[in-house]
């Protein structure tokens, strides 16, 4: 499997506020990361990660396990529901999921709690981009 | 761990922070400040880590910046740049796999580390990074 060769990286934090099933969460909009050419994405639990830059606990390995993420590009859904574990580098032998240079509308991209399972109010997910400029 | 490349030029760093450190304060490279001037860094690992392993509750984020003040990692987990083969470590890490990076005429004077959730006042030695670079 190959492993990427990072550039740039952004840690980005979604709070969770309280957790519900079917509830959505955007991403807000991050500078940085608007037309930027996305080619890994990376999400953490607490087993990885415990607090967030901001001080947020970050959810719980159980808790990652119910939420999924959808990625837009442009107005289209082009990860549609993909299960947050899976971009966990634990999950996943230690390596970093890779894509193809996905230019990724984050403001209309957004988590979905499936399950409240292992989630506490506040928690938050962190997700870390590793992008190239255009 | 087995890795790809050999490197033959590598910056360690030991991260030493003042007494009575705690959170969301920024602690900047304080030495070899001109060593990464001009250089790729190809790979970083961090090793000796007592803060921000898995299982403890301490934190560190690491934010690089080159010279043209362009940020070009932010808040990157420290622990997931953690070297398994690296000595002391109390528990198994989470992550197993050298980072690879392309990072190229970093200015470590406006690069820092950022710690979370200090569970009470840090100093001395916290852990080595290690930055694998070519010219």
């Amino acid at each position: 499997m190959l492993q990427p060769i990072i550039e740039n990286s952004y840690l980005v934090e979604i709070n969770l506020g309280t957790p519900a099933v079917q509830k959505r969460i955007n991403f807000q909009f991050v500078p940085q990361l608007e037309g930027a050419q996305i080619y890994c994405i990376q999400s953490f639990s607490d087993s990885d990660v415990t607090t967030t830059p901001n001080g947020s606990t970050v959810v719980t390995t159980v808790g990652l396990a119910g939420c999924t993420v959808t990625f837009c590009i442009g107005d289209d859904e082009k990860l549609y529901i993909y299960p947050l574990s899976d971009l966990r580098s634990g999950n996943i032998a230690g390596f970093q999921r890779m894509f193809n240079n996905l230019k990724i509308n984050l403001t209309k991209s957004y988590i979905t709690i499936q399950s409240t399972t292992g989630l506490i109010s506040n928690n938050s997910i962190l997700f870390n981009f590793i992008y190239r400029n255009k | 761990m087995k890795t790809t490349r050999v490197y033959t030029q590598v910056y360690s760093y030991s991260v030493q922070v003042e007494q009575g450190a705690n959170d969301s304060i920024k602690h900047f490279f304080k030495s070899g400040l001109s060593t990464l001037k001009k250089k790729t860094i190809k790979a970083i690992t961090v090793a000796f880590q007592y803060i921000g392993v898995p299982g403890q509750t301490d934190q560190c984020f690491l934010t690089l910046v080159d010279s043209n003040h362009n940020t070009k990692l932010y808040n990157y987990p420290t622990e997931d740049l953690m070297n398994q083969t690296g000595g002391n470590i109390p528990v198994t890490p989470g992550v197993t796999r050298i980072r690879l990076f392309n990072l190229k005429d970093i200015e470590l004077q406006n690069s820092y580390f950022f710690f979370t959730n200090v569970s009470g006042p840090i100093s001395g030695h916290v852990f080595d990074i290690n930055f694998y670079f070519e010219d």
